[in-house]
């Protein structure tokens, strides 16, 4: 892959589940099947505020997470077959100081390592050191204006200042080194920011990253975060302006499959977890972000911090969980809070399994990008 | 019989346009009908017209968008003691609304409407399958197999579940429920079960059954299925200190059984029937997962009800962070 990247690959909207043929079969025969994606935080922690902050919500027993333990934990996964591992859940990765040494070494591996951050530490010297071992980094940021950024994301306006500056950098370090990683910018939309839609737009055109993603903000079943997702249908027309700007060498891209769910669901059991599981900044295993809270803790498998990730995974305990999401025991319409990471996988998988769709032939098609990542 | 509501409405306002004497909406069972703007208002006012022609059992298909639940709070409200009203929401952006007559009204047998009742027969693969449903659900299935791998307790198991399920959700999930139900300590697979693994005869009976209803009525995946099997009115009336005490006499057998102290206790039952319970101060840390699932299986097992259980929330306490 060059350090262009092109952009008719990039899959924003959807997932690659189906491009993992293998594990989907080896998941229908019943075998116990390594994840392909695990999305964590090397930390709980965070240097914002942000109103949206799903993390607030998944508060657990915190216990810090070691080098050793994260180098065990790559080991593991390179081990047990995982294929790609990103920084994103529910903390601020890159505050942590075992963020630039758990890139490196997983990449060492083999597996695909990735990010997603509020980019405020993210200074010329450590990207230059940490780029070359990801594949995408995404930058978190919610507005296009200073003063905005900084009521939005909870932090002085000035942040806005140097997190543009990051990006800036980290864009030209991918050029000159022509580096194959993804930079996207990500958007967490409330309805109460829509007038940061077009300025944000604006603002990726001029930083020229290669994306920027307009997504809706999840919220727990409880609606505890207050999302109004009935007025998400308002802002469709500046959605779309905002999608005009693309060019070339520029995608934005609106979420648009999760954001016109309003916040429902088509299936009923969760089937994605075994392929996508998720780690809280606390070293907590769980299927699922939105399960990390203690209130979870029928749901919760073990800690990377006390059992290495193998044994977890092997554990029975590990499967229990995972069969009971996938059992009339559970029902995501019910029991969950809005679109989850999981959510395109299972709707992939559920709609399988029922005999509504076969799996696609994908002899001699071009694998899209990110293709770890599904 | 089935009729469609803006069609019927549009009928009758066209007929006053156009009929000079003899308006009506065509249907003698109407006679006494007049639509009224608000559509719950029509409604009550067509289930009158039936109610005074002695009318057992009728259907109306109408928009969703129609009807808030409010609307059909107010609807149910109004008609209590005369109509039972079924909804049935399978179709894209439609409901159908199944008026049956309350027992105890009349003197007459209560006669199901012929429309209302469907019977799916089908032969194929070495099965053959008969479901009857009424109004959408299923009152009555039989299935047999003629392999002589069978696995007949599955089987009968299957024809037990589908019992009380709409037909999509019995297409979608019903084996799924059978080897729930039927589940011995050791599973068949490793990892995730599913009708495709769980055993020879689950896997061709899911796909029997799901040749039978699409055959019959074919689903459309964009019609999403929210029928939900969760807990029963007959759970939610007990008074919450009644159903707390239950819990905790059901805690106190299960922690028995274990032989751990009785450390567990019901602190909510909120406004969701979620249960909130709480573990005594030394209760083993690394066994709580692990033992309120079991815990929960339990509970379920001895009420019958798919009961939730949870531990209090933490709150984010760091500094800079806030909700």
């Amino acid at each position: 892959m060059t350090g262009m990247t092109d952009h008719t690959q990039l899959i924003l909207d959807g997932t690659k589940i189906a491009w993992h043929q293998d594990r989907i079969q080896a998941w229908e025969r019943g075998e116990r099947i390594a994840p392909i994606t695990i999305d964590m935080a090397l930390t709980r922690a965070c240097n914002y505020a942000c109103h949206y902050c799903y993390a607030m919500l998944q508060e657990n027993d915190r216990k810090s997470i070691t080098k050793q333990v994260i180098t065990d934990f790559l080991d593991d996964c390179k081990e047990i077959g995982v294929k790609g591992i990103s920084f994103v859940s529910d903390g601020e990765s890159t505050i942590s100081p075992v963020f630039v040494d758990a890139c490196k070494h997983g990449h060492s591996l083999g597996l695909s390592m990735a990010c997603g951050t509020n980019g405020f530490v993210l200074t010329r010297r450590k990207l230059e050191e940490v780029l070359p071992s990801l594949t995408y980094l995404r930058i978190n940021i919610s507005a296009g204006e200073r003063d905005r950024y900084g009521e939005i994301m909870g932090v002085k306006p000035d942040y806005f200042d140097r997190v543009v500056q990051n990006i800036r950098d980290m864009v030209a370090i991918k050029k000159e080194r022509n580096l194959s990683v993804t930079i996207g910018l990500q958007m967490v939309l409330m309805p109460q920011y829509r007038d940061q839609i077009m300025p944000l737009a604006r603002l990726g055109k001029e930083l020229r990253p290669d994306y920027l993603v307009i997504k809706h903000c999840s919220d727990n079943e409880d609606g505890d975060l207050g999302v109004e997702y009935q007025k998400y249908a308002e802002m469709y027309e500046t959605l779309h302006a905002a999608e005009a700007l693309s060019d070339d060498e520029y995608q934005v891209s609106v979420k648009w499959s999760k954001i016109q769910a309003t916040g429902q669901r088509s299936y009923q059991r969760c089937y994605g977890a075994p392929f996508m599981i998720q780690l809280s900044g606390s070293g907590l295993v769980a299927p699922c972000g939105m399960l990390f809270n203690e209130r979870y803790k029928k749901f919760h498998i073990g800690n990377i911090c006390e059992t290495r990730f193998k044994d977890i995974f092997a554990s029975d305990r590990y499967w229990e969980v995972m069969r009971y999401l996938a059992s009339p025991d559970f029902n995501a319409q019910k029991m969950c809070g809005s679109l989850c990471l999981q959510h395109k996988v299972n709707e992939t998988l559920d709609s399988y399994e029922k005999g509504y769709v076969n799996l696609p032939d994908l002899t001699g098609a071009t694998p899209p990008q990110h293709l770890n990542f599904v | 019989m089935r009729f469609e509501y803006e069609n019927l409405v549009n009928m009758f306002e066209n007929a006053l346009l156009t009929e000079l004497r003899g308006h009506g909406s065509g249907s003698d069972f109407l006679r006494t009908w007049v639509p009224d703007p608000e559509p719950v208002k029509s409604l009550i006012n067509m289930a009158d017209a039936a109610d005074v022609e002695g009318v057992e059992s009728f259907e109306v298909d109408i928009a969703t968008a129609a009807l808030s639940p409010a609307d059909m709070k107010e609807l149910s409200d109004a008609l209590k003691g005369v109509f039972m009203i079924k909804l049935d929401a399978s179709k894209a952006q439609r409901v159908i609304l199944a008026f049956t007559r309350s027992g105890g009204h009349t003197t007459q047998p209560v006669a199901t409407g012929a429309a209302a009742q469907k019977t799916i027969a089908w032969n194929g693969d070495g099965w053959t399958i008969k479901l009857v449903a009424n109004n959408g659900i299923i009152t009555d299935a039989a299935l047999t197999w003629s392999d002589p791998a069978a696995d007949l307790a599955l089987i009968g198991t299957l024809a037990q579940s589908l019992k009380g399920m709409g037909l999509r959700e019995a297409r979608d999930h019903g084996v799924q429920y059978a080897f729930a139900s039927q589940q011995a300590a050791a599973s068949p697979v490793k990892g995730i079960l599913i009708p495709a693994n769980y055993s020879v005869t689950s896997r061709a009976a899911v796909n029997a059954l799901r040749k039978a209803i699409d055959a019959a009525e074919q689903p459309n995946p964009a019609d999403w299925n929210f029928e939900d099997h969760g807990l029963s009115d007959a759970w939610r009336k007990i008074p919450a200190d009644v159903r707390t005490q239950n819990l905790e006499s059901l805690i106190a057998d299960y922690l028995k059984k274990v032989s751990l102290a009785s450390a567990i206790i019901v602190t909510e039952i909120d406004e969701y029937d979620r249960v909130f319970v709480q573990f005594g101060e030394d209760f083993p840390v690394a066994q709580k997962p692990f033992i309120l699932m079991q815990l929960e299986r339990h509970v379920r097992n001895a009420t019958n009800e798919r009961i939730e259980l949870f531990v209090s929330e933490l709150k984010d306490n760091n500094r800079i962070r806030r909700l």
